[in-house]
């Protein structure tokens, strides 16, 4: 009734230890809060030695992150003269050109040094 | 020829059950499974004892799977309200269609945010609402409501309306009495298909209603759209003294024809073979989303969806691999199927219809088999006898009733159930495109289904076409399906013996 070749076990093997493994994230996540944090940050996360200062950025610095641009690395370095330095991530929202989606993004990447 | 995941599906099915029977916690059961799929790895080359590692794995993931869907997280409603809770603050999407009854409005809402202690928390879990006031519902909408939440009750010693309701994820319900506040607070949160599909549904039903009068309308939007609410209770009654109340229940028979049908016309439009079962396909996941997309049609679609799938690749469709590829798929998305009559009897009667229809036709005599009609009543007698059969001792456990009339009762009903689903489905397209064909088509449509009610009335009065019964115990219906298998396996094992000779 259950006669496989090699490469089917192979196969059945690999879908139950996925299979196992998502019900082991999917339960902890239920049990344990605190684990959240770590799926988060598997998945949302951008590590810390990832982010870059925005009070200390070059532009090319900016450039690197995803979603700015030359005129939104531009008008970040001009708002940065401006204010001297950033004291709050959502002072970039305002800038001409990032939408809610797109800071969503960009602050993942940024941090306020000290 | 061999059936890999007949074997796979009833270990998993047993250790669902197990994990029911028995409260063993989650870590333990994920743990043999761990274990097993081990060893497995470890003896993969040795086929008989992977065999048993692979198949006790199975049984342990099939446990873990229900503990793990057993398990409601720390924020879900029923755990913030266990059990009673006076003027709830709640906001939450409609995930279902609402269900217009004579007193009320019900719909399943998703729970997004809960008021406790003045502060607005996180929530999550399927709420049922029920609104006793009149209301403009949809899909799609995010309401804030203020009611008295309460843990489902059981009103009845037979039915347990609590496991009921778990079963489907639900754990709360949401009363509004009149005065009850309530506020939309914005559209179009839900699935977008979903809505497009919903919004289809009431064209038809105002298809349906405007061209039917109220007692047929009723009757095929319960035949082609699922909607069982208009359908009078004394109908229900009589198909379920016939044993033909599988034909009203949107099922695996509704999508058997819808299939059919929709496979037929592709045929007629010239399609190339492989196109037309992908459109096939395409077609019947737009039907179950078009019916609610309710736990028995979404179990047909993936049923008919695997065979289709094995004409597309051209491979050769075993039926019992295919039928357990499906419940497979089923169970993992949600275990807590298996314990639902209606997963048990659909997957049963088709079992049954595929293992005993040949051998009940083989009884006839060949010469009699070569008269086309001939041959054809005694087709359709083997499949209602191998259906009956197999459903007898659960039908008699669940609803307390044998019903003989059943094999001669399918014999009509069916066909006849076959023509209202295809005129149904006639009006309902037609009846959209071309208005000026419905009432015709509306008019064809009434005549079938009061033509089918004459029948199932003449037919429910014959002397001893039911049975009442009292509560039987549910080792008798394990006794029946033990001895029907062992008996199964003694005349194959026979019939091989006598063909080596």
């Amino acid at each position: 009734m259950l006669s496989l070749t090699k490469e089917e076990r192979l196969t059945l093997v690999c879908l139950g230890a996925v299979l196992l493994l998502g019900i082991l994230a999917n339960y902890l996540l239920k049990v344990n809060p605190a684990s959240k944090k770590f799926f988060n940050s598997a998945s949302d996360e951008v590590p810390r030695h990832l982010k870059v200062d925005v009070n200390k950025a070059t532009y090319d610095e900016l450039l690197s992150i995803p979603y700015i641009g030359e005129k939104i690395a531009e008008s970040i370095l001009k708002l940065r003269e401006e204010k001297w330095r950033f004291t709050d991530l959502s002072d970039i929202r305002y800038i001409k050109g990032v939408g809610k989606f797109k800071f969503s993004i960009i602050e993942k990447y940024l941090t306020i040094g000290p | 020829m061999t059936y890999p995941f007949v074997s796979l599906c009833i270990s998993f099915c047993l250790g669902i059950f197990v994990a029911e029977t028995f409260r063993l916690s989650f870590f333990l059961l994920f743990s043999w499974a761990f274990l097993f799929l081990l060893l497995s790895i470890l003896f993969i080359n040795k086929s008989l004892t992977f065999k048993i590692f692979i198949l006790a794995a199975v049984f342990f993931l099939g446990a873990a799977i229900l503990r793990n869907a057993q398990t409601l997280p720390s924020s879900h409603m029923a755990k913030r309200i266990p059990f009673k809770s006076d003027s709830v603050f709640l906001i939450g999407v409609i995930e279902s269609d609402p269900m217009d009854q004579k007193r009320n409005t019900s719909f399943i809402l998703r729970a997004e945010k809960i008021k406790e202690n003045g502060v607005w928390k996180t929530t999550c879990g399927k709420v049922l609402v029920k609104v006793f006031a009149k209301g403009d519902f949809s899909y799609g909408d995010r309401f804030f409501f203020i009611g008295k939440v309460y843990r489902p009750f059981s009103f009845s010693k037979d039915f347990d309306y609590r496991k009921y309701l778990a079963h489907q994820g639900i754990y709360s319900i949401l009363s509004l009495k009149k005065g009850s506040s309530l506020k939309r607070l914005s559209q179009n949160a839900g699935n977008p298909l979903k809505a497009f599909s919903f919004r289809i549904k009431h064209k038809i039903r105002n298809v349906i209603v405007e061209n039917l009068s109220p007692f047929c309308a009723g009757v095929l939007n319960a035949f082609i759209l699922g909607d069982r609410q208009d359908l009078p209770r004394y109908i229900m009654n009589v198909m379920v003294n016939l044993g033909v109340v599988h034909i009203i229940a949107i099922s695996g028979f509704n999508v058997g024809i819808v299939a059919f049908i929709l496979l037929l016309v592709l045929k007629m439009m010239r399609i190339p073979r492989r196109p037309r079962y992908l459109l096939a396909i395409f077609l019947l996941i737009l039907h179950c989303l078009l019916t609610g997309a309710n736990a028995p049609v979404v179990r047909a679609t993936i049923m008919a969806i695997i065979l289709l799938m094995g004409f597309v690749l051209e491979r050769e469709v075993h039926v019992y691999n295919s039928l357990a590829l499906a419940a497979l798929i089923i169970l993992v998305l949600n275990p807590c199927q298996l314990f639902g009559i209606s997963f048990q009897l659909s997957f049963l009667s088709v079992v049954f219809i595929v293992i005993f229809t040949p051998k009940i036709e083989s009884l006839f005599p060949k010469t009699l088999k070569a008269v086309p009609w001939i041959r054809f009543f005694i087709l359709t007698f083997s499949v209602s006898l191998a259906a009956w059969a197999g459903l007898l001792p659960l039908i008699a456990y669940y609803f307390k009733i044998i019903t003989p009339i059943a094999v001669l009762a399918n014999m009509f009903v069916v066909p006849l159930a076959t023509m209202i689903i295809i005129a149904g489905l006639s009006l309902a397209s037609l009846g959209i495109l071309v208005p000026h064909l419905a009432p015709i088509l509306g008019a064809s449509n009434e005549f079938l289904i009061l033509l089918f009610f004459k029948i199932n009335y003449l037919l429910v009065q014959i002397p001893g076409a039911y049975f009442k019964l009292p509560q039987i115990p549910f080792a008798v219906v394990l006794l029946y399906y033990g001895l029907g298998l062992a008996g199964f396996f003694m005349v194959s094992l026979f019939a091989k013996r006598r063909s080596y000779r």
